[in-house]
C-alpha cells in the first residue's frame, strides 16, 4: 500500500460514513420488507468502509511504500488542461461557441503544445470553423449563444 | 421467427443503404481508434454516445457502435505490431512476438496473420452469437427479480475479479458507481437523493458525462502525461499474406484463440483482454518450441489476435439476452439502447426482432468490411499516428464538451464532465479502474430494483434468493466464486497489477 492509496482510502472512508449518516438520518433506511430510499445508499457506504478495513489490515504496515505518483513535472500539461477546458466551459455562454473555441484553442497551443504563434493562429481558425461549420450545419446541434457569435 | 428467417431478415436490415453506410463507419472508426494509442474503444464509444442519440433509428445506432467495438480489437494489432505501442489493452501480448516479427522483416506476415486470424475468430464468435442467443434467451425468460439480482452479482463479481487489477479496488469502484447511480430522485418512493436543492441533479448523474469524464476525458490527461513517449518509425511492412508455413504454424492458434476467444467473451469482465492472455500462455505451453516465443513467434500473433476478436463478438450475448453488460464498452452500448427507448434482455428478440437480428447480421458484414480495411490499407493506417496530439486532444475536447452540452444545453453537464474527468485521472493514476464503477452505475436501478421487489415478494426474507431453484443455483455458483477467488488472492499474495480496462 502506497502512502497514496492510505489517503484515498481514509478519503473512501470519510465518504463513505458521511453517505451512511445521510441514508440512515436523512433518507431513512426503512425496513426490510419495505427497504426506504436511504437503504441503498447506507449498504454501499457500509460495503466501502469494510473494504477499506480490509485493505488496511491485509497490508502490513511495513508495506507501506512512499512512491512519487507524479514523474517530475508530469502533472503540469494535465492541470493546464483542465483550467483550460473549464475556462472555455465558462466562456461558451457568456462569450459565445465560435469565440470561446477559437480562444481556447489558441491557449491550447500556447500553454500546452507551445507552438509558435503563426501555427497557434492557423490551427485556431481552421479548427473554429471546421467546428462551427460541423456542429451547426451539419449535425444540426444546438450551440450556446453569448455576447459575440 | 425461427434462426434462420430471424438471421434472414437481420441481413436485409443490415443491408439497407443507411446500415450499411453506418457499419463501414463504425468499423472505419473502430480502427482508427484500435490504431491510435490513448484512445481505447470505451472512451470513443463514450464521446460519440451523444451523436447516437440524435440518431433516432437504434438499429442503426447500435449497429455503428457495435462496428467501433470490434473495429479497435481488429486495429489495435497495427501499432502492437509495428511500432511495439498497443493500440488499446487487448493487443497488449500480440506486441511481444508481433514486434519481433516485424524487426524481423516479416511485419506484413504478423499483420496479415492478425487479420486473418481476427476475421476467422470474428466470424466463429458471431456464428457462435447467432445460435447461442436466442435459446438463452428463451431461458432467461423463466428471470424473475431474484434470478435477475443473484445474476448481477455473480456478473459484477467477476467483473472485479477477472479485470486483473487489485479485487479490493475494484469492489470499492463498484459500490462507489452505485452510489453515484442513487443521486436523483428515489425510483421507488420519489423522495430526492443527495441532490442538495441542485435541480439539474433531480434526475441524478447522467451516464454520458460520467463515461465521457472518466474515459474520455482522463484519457487525454493520461495522454498529455506521456508525450513524447510515443514517436513515429517508419518500418518496411513486407508481404502482407502468410505464406504456407505461417500458416501451418498459426492455423492451430487462430483456431484455439477463436475458441477461447468465444468462452471468455461471454463471461463478465473477461471481455478480450483476458481472452489475449489466455490465448497467448496456451499457445506457448503447447508450442514443441516454447522458446521461440518472445522472439517472434506467429502464433504468439495469430492465437491473441483471434481470441480478442472472438471475444469481441460474444460479449454481445449477455447483453442481448439477458440484458447485462460484461465490460465497460458494452456497458456504453446498453446505455444507448436505454435512451433509444429499447431495454436489452430476453424480451429484445421478441419485442425488438429487427435491432436484434439486425445487429448480428451486421456484425457478419462488418467482420468482411474490417478484413478489407485492414489488409490492404495498413499502411494507410500507420499514417494516422502522425497526427499530432496537439490536436487531436483539443478535437476530442471540443466534441466531448459539444456533446455534454446538448443534453440539456446548459454547462451545467460539460461541469460535472471536467469533474468526473479529474476524478477519473486521479483514480488511473492510483490503479482504481474505472470500468467496474461504469457497469455497476448503469446497472445500479435494476439492482436496486430487483432486490427491493424480490423482498416485496418474500415479506422481506432474504430466503427467497437461496429458496428457489436458478436463484439459488446462481447464489451457490456466486459463493463459490467468491470463496474460490478469495482463497487464491490469500494463497499468492502477490502484489495485483495496475491494470486498467480499455474495453
Amino acid at each position: 500500500m502506497t502512502k497514496q492509496e492510505r489517503l484515498s482510502a481514509v478519503f473512501f472512508i470519510v465518504l463513505s460514513i458521511a453517505v451512511i449518516y445521510y441514508g440512515v438520518a436523512i433518507l431513512k433506511l426503512g425496513t426490510v420488507q419495505e427497504p426506504g430510499p436511504g437503504f441503498f445508499p447506507a449498504l454501499c457506504g457500509t460495503g466501502i468502509v469494510i473494504l477499506c478495513l480490509v485493505w488496511f489490515f491485509t497490508s502490513r504496515s511495513s508495506e507501506v511504500k512512499q512512491e512519487a505518483l507524479w514523474a517530475e513535472g508530469t502533472w503540469i500539461a494535465p492541470l493546464i488542461a483542465a483550467v483550460l477546458i473549464t475556462a472555455y466551459t465558462t466562456g461558451l455562454e457568456i462569450l459565445g461557441y465560435a469565440t470561446s473555441t477559437f480562444l481556447f484553442l489558441i491557449a491550447w497551443q500556447v500553454f500546452i503544445e507551445r507552438e509558435k504563434w503563426l501555427k497557434t493562429g492557423i490551427i485556431a481558425v481552421v479548427g473554429t470553423v471546421v467546428m462551427y461549420v460541423l456542429f451547426s450545419s451539419l449535425l444540426g446541434v444546438p450551440l450556446p449563444d453569448g455576447l459575440l457569435l | 421467427m425461427d434462426m434462420f428467417q430471424g438471421l434472414m431478415s437481420g441481413f436485409s436490415i443490415a443491408l439497407t443503404g443507411n446500415n450499411l453506410l453506418f457499419c463501414f463507419l463504425g468499423a472505419l472508426l473502430g480502427t482508427a481508434v484500435g490504431v491510435l494509442p490513448g484512445l481505447g474503444p470505451a472512451a470513443t464509444i463514450s464521446l460519440l454516445l451523444p451523436v447516437v442519440y440524435a440518431m433516432g433509428e437504434p438499429t442503426t445506432a447500435i449497429i455503428f457502435l457495435a462496428g467501433i467495438y470490434y473495429g479497435a480489437m481488429y486495429g489495435g494489432s497495427t501499432t502492437s505490431i509495428l511500432l511495439r505501442i498497443p493500440g488499446e489493452a487487448a493487443s497488449v501480448v500480440t506486441s511481444i512476438d508481433g514486434y519481433q516479427m516485424a524487426q524481423k522483416g516479416k511485419a506484413g506476415a504478423a499483420l496479415g496473420i492478425a487479420a486473418i486470424g481476427s476475421f476467422i475468430a470474428g466470424t466463429v464468435g458471431v456464428i457462435g452469437l447467432t445460435f447461442v442467443a436466442p435459446p438463452l434467451a428463451e431461458f432467461a425468460l423463466k428471470f424473475g427479480p431474484p434470478e435477475y439480482f443473484a445474476l448481477m452479482l455473480i456478473g459484477l463479481l467477476l467483473a472485479v475479479f477477472l479485470s486483473g487489477g487489485s479485487p479490493i479496488k475494484g469492489s470499492i469502484m463498484l459500490f462507489l458507481g452505485i452510489m453515484l447511480a442513487n443521486v436523483g430522485l428515489d425510483p421507488i418512493s420519489g423522495k430526492e437523493r443527495f441532490t442538495f436543492g441542485v435541480i439539474s441533479l433531480q434526475n441524478g448523474f447522467e451516464f454520458v458525462t460520467l463515461a465521457m469524464g472518466l474515459f474520455g476525458l482522463s484519457e487525454v490527461f493520461i495522454t498529455l502525461e506521456q508525450k513524447g513517449a510515443a514517436e513515429f518509425v517508419t518500418k518496411k511492412i513486407g508481404k502482407l499474406f502468410p505464406t504456407a508455413k505461417d500458416w501451418a504454424d498459426s492455423k492451430g492458434a487462430v483456431l484455439r484463440g477463436s475458441i477461447i476467444g468465444f468462452f471468455t467473451g461471454v463471461i463478465p469482465g473477461g471481455g478480450a483482454v483476458v481472452a489475449s492472455l489466455t490465448s497467448y500462455a496456451l499457445e506457448k505451453r503447447l508450442s514443441k518450441n516454447p522458446e521461440e516465443f518472445g522472439q517472434g513467434a506467429i502464433a504468439g500473433v495469430a492465437g491473441p489476435e483471434s481470441a480478442n476478436n472472438g471475444a469481441s463478438s460474444s460479449s454481445f450475448i449477455p447483453l442481448l439476452t439477458l440484458g447485462i453488460p460484461c465490460n465497460a464498452s458494452i456497458a456504453m452500448i446498453f446505455a444507448a439502447l436505454l435512451v433509444q427507448g429499447i431495454t436489452p434482455g430476453p424480451f429484445l428478440i421478441s419485442e425488438h426482432p429487427s435491432v436484434f437480428w439486425g445487429v448480428i447480421a451486421s456484425m457478419y458484414l462488418g467482420n468482411v468490411i474490417l478484413l478489407i480495411l485492414n489488409l490492404p490499407m495498413v499502411g494507410v493506417w500507420v499514417q494516422l499516428l502522425k497526427v499530432p496530439f496537439g490536436i487531436l486532444g483539443p478535437v476530442i475536447v471540443m466534441f466531448t464538451v459539444v456533446g455534454c452540452y446538448s443534453l440539456n444545453n446548459d454547462v451545467f453537464n460539460v461541469y460535472m464532465f471536467i469533474i468526473f474527468g479529474i476524478v477519473g485521472y486521479i483514480l488511473r493514476k492510483l490503479c482504481f479502474d474505472p470500468g467496474p464503477m461504469i457497469m455497476s452505475f448503469i446497472l445500479a436501478p435494476l439492482i436496486e430494483n430487483s432486490l427491493r421487489q424480490s423482498l416485496l415478494m418474500s415479506a422481506g426474507s432474504f430466503g427467497i434468493f437461496v429458496s428457489r431453484p436458478i436463484s439459488g443455483t446462481l447464489m451457490a455458483l456466486f459463493a463459490i466464486i467468491l470463496i474460490g477467488q478469495l482463497y487464491v488472492a490469500f494463497k499468492n499474495k502477490k502484489k495485483a497489477k495496475c491494470v486498467v480496462s480499455e474495453e
